[in-house]
């Protein structure tokens, strides 16, 4: 899919620059608002305790909650974001679509990049706030970008699917919305995601998305390198890029006249 | 010359007619309805291309003309790979640039000079292609010192010219023209004609797209003429206008005879009722710079109407009012009028220069307040003639010039 690019990348790094420059042009506070979303809820979990969902034997309960919760809310903001402002993103650019014969996916694409300035932001203040709570980084944090490109080439795939499924069936839209919104209580967000039955436990299991932020807290919180776990995760990026490329690539010639 | 820059090989082009489908609820008992074997009702499709053949050459311009709905942005948009036919072939030897409305992909907040980057990377350009013909699309599009503020400040005819100005320097075999007299000033419609003209030069094929069939007949090599999806001529550029004017004439009056207008047209109390209006000059609905142009319609009144006033207005396609001229006043204005009878507005001498201008004719109660009936540009008017060269506007003056040494 990337090598397809070729002289295209030029044009999809002009719209991720474009995505970050609109973002923030004509917000006061202009990029300090990045922190803003995964920052304002982790105050709001932490203040309400959510904490004590996390069980006694486990060990993440050694870990300040506000570090757990925030290294969590990070990753899972840029995924979130991703699925929410890149599927509608072709239906949004209908009018291009029907002018130019640039490769589409640029378009989905660029509003996931551009959200990669954000969690850099982000993952700064994860650090300080680290530093102020005596959660040590260790060694094992250079697994971090490895996974880090796992969850793009998984959120890379959905996006993909997602939003050209859109431009057939605008309901997609609504219903990644909410799915988003529920995504978040079915993973390791806020919470090591457990409940009191076997199946619905390995089927919670198998979310790729689990996976990954279970790897970061492993490799940044914990210091050491990501279990076996990761595999899970890594399985489903493959599968979603498959997925969504072919399904992009079928669907691609018919965009302009779906819009 | 070498193979055809551009070949339509029996291309056709469906879309689908769109009513709700694109919701999941009709989508999902439809797929099910599939599963069980029973089809259910097939979507109606429109068929915007049928079986179109012609070929483009290199340094030729090839003009398309073609009522809307006739399949020319179509064509367009197959030439721009936009879409794929849905048989057929379309062969593009080299690269296709479009002088097409670029502006859609403008952001606001971004510089016009940012802007330009952007809209030449939708083109297919890389940075160094931008760069080496920067300054000429600057200067082309002419905005100035603007260059560096945001697009949202510009005024909407420098947006539209800095679109232009990118699509025109995008170095291509073949370049796709849309209409774009319909926008920009007269000196920037110029030099985007220039620009076309100078492509044809360097040996690109040129498609153009144009309601203006005298810019057509002067610029063009060959017309092609669409009619409803296919090919009705294909030739040197004044035998396919022949037949195309004649077509737009007889459309002219089928259209005009028909009496139910489209409600949101037509309007008024129905006090006094205005029917078989008629427009005739050279033809219905067609007329020349300086001959005779003449609207009549037949009228009916109810009840016994005192001092009404018949109008009649012609406005550009662009919307702008050339003139309005009404009964009042005038000799023949009716003092009162009853039952049946027939108005005929005569224009000796018709001062509009060539183009596609809409007739509006109308009735009114004496203060002009309420309109009995009112059929707003509900008539066609296409005016030709061959005004001097450097003539341009709406409007031909009668002019005498001299110098002095």
């Amino acid at each position: 899919m990337f090598a397809a690019f070729g002289k295209h990348r030029y044009l999809l790094g002009l719209l991720v620059i474009r995505e970050v420059r609109i973002r923030y042009a004509r917000a006061a506070l202009g990029i300090a608002w990045a922190l803003f979303m995964p920052l304002v809820m982790m105050l709001v979990f932490t203040v309400l305790n959510f904490g004590r969902l996390i069980e006694d034997e486990s060990e993440y309960k050694k870990l300040p909650y506000s570090v757990f919760a925030y290294c969590g809310l990070l990753f899972w903001t840029h995924f979130a974001t991703s699925l929410t402002q890149g599927t509608p993103s072709l239906v949004i650019s209908g009018n291009l679509l029907k002018k130019c014969a640039f490769p589409r996916e640029v378009i989905p694409l660029a509003k996931m990049f551009s959200g990669l300035l954000d969690l850099g932001i982000g993952a700064v203040f994860l650090v300080i706030l680290m530093w102020i709570t005596n959660v040590p980084l260790r060694i094992s944090a250079v697994a971090v970008p490895f996974i880090l490109v796992l969850q793009i080439v998984f959120t890379a795939g959905l996006v993909l699917l997602l939003s050209a499924a859109n431009l057939f069936f605008r309901d997609v839209n609504y219903l990644v919305q909410v799915g988003v919104v529920l995504g978040m209580f079915a993973t390791s967000v806020i919470y090591p995601v457990m409940t009191e039955h076997d199946t619905a436990n390995l089927i919670l299991g198998l979310n790729p998305m689990s996976a990954f932020l279970d790897a970061y807290r492993e490799a940044l919180l914990l210091g050491r390198f990501p279990g076996p776990g990761l595999w899970v995760g890594a399985l489903g990026s493959v599968a979603a890029l498959l997925l969504g490329v072919f399904a992009f690539r079928r669907m691609s010639p018919r965009f302009a006249e779906e819009v | 010359m070498g193979d055809p820059a551009l070949i339509f090989e029996n291309v056709v082009k469906a879309f689908r007619m769109r009513n709700r489908s694109d919701a999941l609820r009709d989508a999902i008992p439809r797929t099910f309805l599939k599963l069980l074997g029973r089809g259910g009702p097939k979507p109606k499709r429109f068929t915007a291309l049928n079986e179109v053949s012609f070929t483009a050459e290199r340094g030729e311009v090839l003009g398309v003309v073609g009522a809307n709905g006739a399949g020319k942005s179509t064509s367009l948009r197959l030439a721009a790979s936009v879409y794929p036919p849905d048989s057929g072939a379309v062969t593009v030897h080299g690269r296709v640039s479009a002088l097409i409305e670029l502006s859609a992909g403008f952001h606001p907040d971004l510089s016009g000079r940012e802007n330009i980057y952007l809209a030449g990377a939708l083109q297919g350009l890389g940075r160094r292609e931008i760069a080496s013909v920067f300054d000429e699309i600057a200067a082309f599009a002419d905005i100035g010192e603007y260059l560096e503020s945001p697009v949202r400040t510009y005024s909407s005819g420098m947006a539209v010219r800095l679109g232009f100005a990118v699509a025109a320097h995008v170095p291509a075999e073949v370049m796709l023209v849309d209409e774009v007299l319909a926008v920009g000033d007269m000196e920037f419609r110029a030099k985007c004609l220039r620009k076309m003209a100078g492509r044809r030069e360097e040996g690109a094929a040129v498609l153009f797209v144009s309601h203006n069939l005298t810019i057509i007949e002067q610029f063009c090599d060959r017309v092609i003429f669409l009619h409803h999806g296919k090919i009705r001529a294909d030739g040197p550029a004044r035998e396919t206008l022949a037949v195309y004017r004649k077509h737009v004439a007889e459309d002219a009056r089928v259209s005009s005879i028909r009496e139910s207008a489209s409600p949101r047209l037509r309007r008024g109390t129905g006090a006094v009722r205005l029917e078989e209006v008629r427009l005739v000059g050279d033809g219905e609905g067609l007329a020349r710079t300086g001959g005779e142009l003449t609207l009549s319609a037949r009228w009916r009144a109810e009840q016994q109407v005192a001092r009404p006033v018949f109008g009649m207005q012609i406005h550009s396609v662009e919307g702008v009012l050339c003139a309005r001229i009404s009964s009042e006043g005038r000799k023949g204005a009716p003092e009162r009028i009853e039952g049946e009878g027939k108005m005929v507005f005569q224009i000796p001498e018709l001062p509009l220069l060539p183009g596609h201008y809409e007739v509006t004719v109308s009735v009114w109660e004496e203060n002009g307040l309420v309109p009995f009936d009112l059929h707003q540009c509900l008539y066609p008017l296409e005016v030709t003639g061959d005004p001097l060269p450097g003539t341009d506007g709406l409007v031909n003056l009668e002019v005498s010039f001299q110098t002095s040494p």
